[in-house]
């Protein structure tokens, strides 16, 4: 991501079925990795993508998956919604898989119910915070900065 | 609710209501695939409709995606349609064309659509057992003559040739759209 370019974002709507997990995590997955995600955290971009791909629908008002990622040198956001009224703690809490707990919770760094336009709505914000990689490895010739 | 928005949902068909004394000139919306008109009433002098749609006929595109218009993001296109290879039993070679038809479609979006800003390029499709059925859309200045062009002008003669069909206009907003639709079983023709 060049230094002019800090931001980039995509809305994503996607049918509830079979459909939604591989698009939306190649979706999150290539905006994670133009932010220089290191590969730790982009597994967890993409662990995130597929919770809210696998459930996000059922808390939806319109039954979809409707997701805008922002990426940016640093972090990338999920921003899920519109939901119904208590879908965001609802989506929260059917990411939890015995055993591991919940995923999201583990994994986000913010995990925020935020209100929508119409006041009965509202959407889930998830903040996956890493320190920025240099996306392209320095050629071993390549002379040290003076 | 306004009949003049078309509904997103099967769930808003149930409460959309036409009223008027022409109902043959129905909003575009609801003559979709699938969608079903109930017994006209008359009230009043007024005559009304009710408009519905089947359970699973979907108004809304299988999937929808905005980005900003920049070059990055044909890729993230690309990658993106590069799921429907996980869902849909389609061969290769099809794959591959439409990724380069789509792939084609979002570039003249880049290069062509917008002079200085940077505007949005939206893409939906919706596929079905036999068909893929793509829109790329943007909401630059259409598609006109430009002898300035950058490129060969062989971008859509090239998604013609890929795909079973084009076509080139604007939706009911009057953004520029290109449709595109493929078939998805077609038996393979190498013996």
């Amino acid at each position: 991501m060049s230094d002019d370019q800090e931001l980039n974002e995509a809305s994503v709507g996607l049918a509830q079925g079979p459909l939604a997990a591989p698009v939306l995590g190649r979706v999150v997955g290539i905006l994670a990795a133009r932010a220089d995600c290191p590969i730790d955290r982009l597994d967890d971009a993409l662990l995130v993508a597929d919770a809210v791909a696998a459930k996000a629908a059922q808390f939806a008002e319109d039954g979809r998956v409707n997701v805008r990622v922002v990426a940016e040198r640093g972090s990338v956001e999920l921003h899920v919604g519109p939901l119904r009224a208590d879908g965001a703690s609802g989506l929260i809490a059917s990411a939890s898989l015995p055993g591991i707990g919940n995923v999201l919770e583990r994994v986000a760094d913010v995990l925020e119910p935020q209100p929508g336009e119409n006041g009965t709505d509202e959407y889930l914000r998830i903040r996956l915070g890493f320190a920025a990689q240099r996306s392209t490895p320095k050629h071993p010739e390549e002379p040290d900065a003076p | 609710m306004n009949a003049s928005v078309p509904p997103r949902t099967s769930a808003d068909y149930a409460s959309h209501q036409i009223e008027g004394p022409d109902l043959v000139h129905l909003p575009t919306w609801a003559r979709v695939k699938g969608a079903r008109l109930g017994h006209p009433r008359q009230t009043d002098g007024r005559t009304s409709v009710v408009v519905s749609a089947p359970e699973e006929v979907t108004a809304t595109p299988d999937l929808e995606l905005k980005l900003p218009a920049r070059a990055e993001n044909v890729a993230v296109v690309r990658h993106a349609f590069g799921g429907f290879a996980e869902v849909l039993s389609v061969d290769e070679q099809t794959l591959a064309d439409i990724k380069l038809a789509v792939t084609e479609a979002c570039t003249n979006v880049v290069i062509h659509a917008y002079e200085d800003e940077i505007g949005s390029l939206e893409v939906d499709a919706s596929f079905d057992d036999e068909r893929l059925t793509v829109v790329i859309r943007d909401r630059g200045r259409g598609i006109v003559p430009r002898p300035d062009s950058p490129g060969l002008g062989l971008g859509l003669p090239l998604i013609a040739t890929l795909a079973e069909s084009l076509e080139l206009g604007t939706d009911d907003l009057d953004h520029t759209e290109v449709r595109m639709t493929f078939r998805l079983d077609e038996e393979d023709d190498i013996a």
